[in-house]
């Protein structure tokens, strides 16, 4: 791995702001490209990109992550990947990626791919809510108790505590079910 | 059970909470009803997804450096390519240039300050050959000299009855043409009058 490749795959990894902007700087345009050239949206080659970027950030988390090929190989290799899963979501038909870009351990990237846009749904429905909400679940979710989150955010007693952690959890799940995107993986219907 | 109750159940069930035995007609019920154990699936991916704080932390970095490499987006179908608005801003801004520039050139050849003499005006003065040229002429004050009338006709004239043409008429109509109207322009001051008399064609 070359000196550039190891300061992208560190500012993945420590979240270090300026190496993630020299890494949009870089790279973007080449994904970009890439979405636009099949037709793709300037905003969709963001999401793609993003998303990109979460499926390293989580293999650079997992132990004994190595890269065997150059970033920018590898980047593209992913931001390929994703799109042509998106595209063949939308056509309903087979798309076929060159050999010359499909990675290795395919079967492991295409699982962090479908997780990186699950999860991208969960954070666009999340990002929906209110700040109140956001606020409130974000706590919940790290497993503070109900009685501390009373008192950070301010509410009058644990009761009203749970049911507006309800409300804001019902909410957000209604918006990531309702998600077209979400529903093309999940057709049965829930509760 | 109600929504709240459900989803508290859920939530007890992912963090180990639920005694034994309602664990056990939990999953029992998960394993009949799909759609309850596709919520479960659902409670559970949102608590891994939303509790990871690092993860949401470096999703939210990117989300915000991604705001600044964020070009201008894609123009929808009716929207007008922004190089017609600067060229509709360029040939504005040479017509108003042109606008306020053209009063100031025409009143520099214009020292005098005099409007040209129109083509169909009537000579002022018979001793000066050319205004245009001549400007100290033109500037100085011309009495308007009106010839004296001469034989001045009566307007009023036309419309009397010619007798040789009334008698043509009467006695031999014009096969090809009838009179319909007479005008009298002009006035008995002015030395211009004009008569016409319009024809029209017969059937």
């Amino acid at each position: 791995m070359t000196q550039p490749d190891q300061t992208y795959i560190d500012a993945i990894r420590t979240g270090n702001p300026e190496g993630l902007r020299s890494i949009y700087r870089e790279f973007l345009p080449m994904v970009s490209g890439l979405v636009t050239r099949s037709g793709g949206r300037k905003e969709e080659a963001q999401d793609v990109f993003q998303d990109a970027l979460m499926v390293i950030y989580e293999k650079c988390r997992s132990d004994g992550f190595t890269l065997t090929s150059s970033f920018s190989t590898y980047l593209y290799g992913i931001a390929r990947n994703i799109w042509g899963n998106r595209l063949q979501k939308k056509s309903r038909t087979e798309v076929t990626l060159p050999d010359d870009f499909k990675l290795n351990d395919q079967t492991n990237l295409l699982q962090s791919i479908l997780q990186a846009e699950e999860e991208r749904i969960f954070w666009d429905a999340f990002q929906r809510l209110g700040d109140d909400c956001r606020k409130l679940l974000q706590l919940f979710f790290e497993k503070i108790k109900m009685e501390e989150i009373t008192e950070k955010m301010q509410y009058g007693s644990v009761g009203y505590t749970k049911k507006r952690k309800f409300q804001c959890k019902e909410q957000l799940i209604s918006w990531v079910q309702k998600d077209p995107r979400y529903l093309e993986n999940h057709p049965a219907k829930m509760p | 059970m109600d929504n709240i109750t459900r989803y508290e159940n859920i939530e007890a069930y992912l963090d180990g909470n639920l005694p034994a035995t309602e664990r056990v007609l939990f999953e029992q019920q998960m394993a009949e009803d799909a759609a309850f154990a596709a919520e479960v699936a659902l409670h559970r991916k949102l608590q891994s997804a939303l509790g990871d704080q690092q993860k949401m932390a470096f999703r939210q970095q990117l989300t915000d450096i991604a705001a600044e490499f964020s070009g201008p987006t894609d123009p929808g179908p009716g929207a007008i390519n922004p190089r017609y608005w600067w060229a509709a801003a360029v040939i504005i801004l040479i017509a108003a240039l042109s606008w306020w520039l053209w009063p100031s050139s025409s009143s520099n050849q214009d020292t005098t300050g005099q409007t040209p003499p129109a083509i169909d005006q009537p000579t002022l003065d018979t001793t000066t050959t050319s205004p245009a040229v001549d400007t100290i002429t033109a500037q100085q004050p011309v009495k308007k000299q009106v010839p004296a009338p001469v034989n001045k006709p009566n307007p009023q004239a036309a419309f009397e009855p010619n007798p040789t043409l009334e008698k043509l008429t009467q006695t031999e109509p014009d096969p090809y043409f009838n009179v319909r109207e007479t005008s009298l322009e002009g006035t008995a001051t002015d030395v211009s009058q004009q008569f016409s008399i319009v024809f029209w064609e017969k059937c």
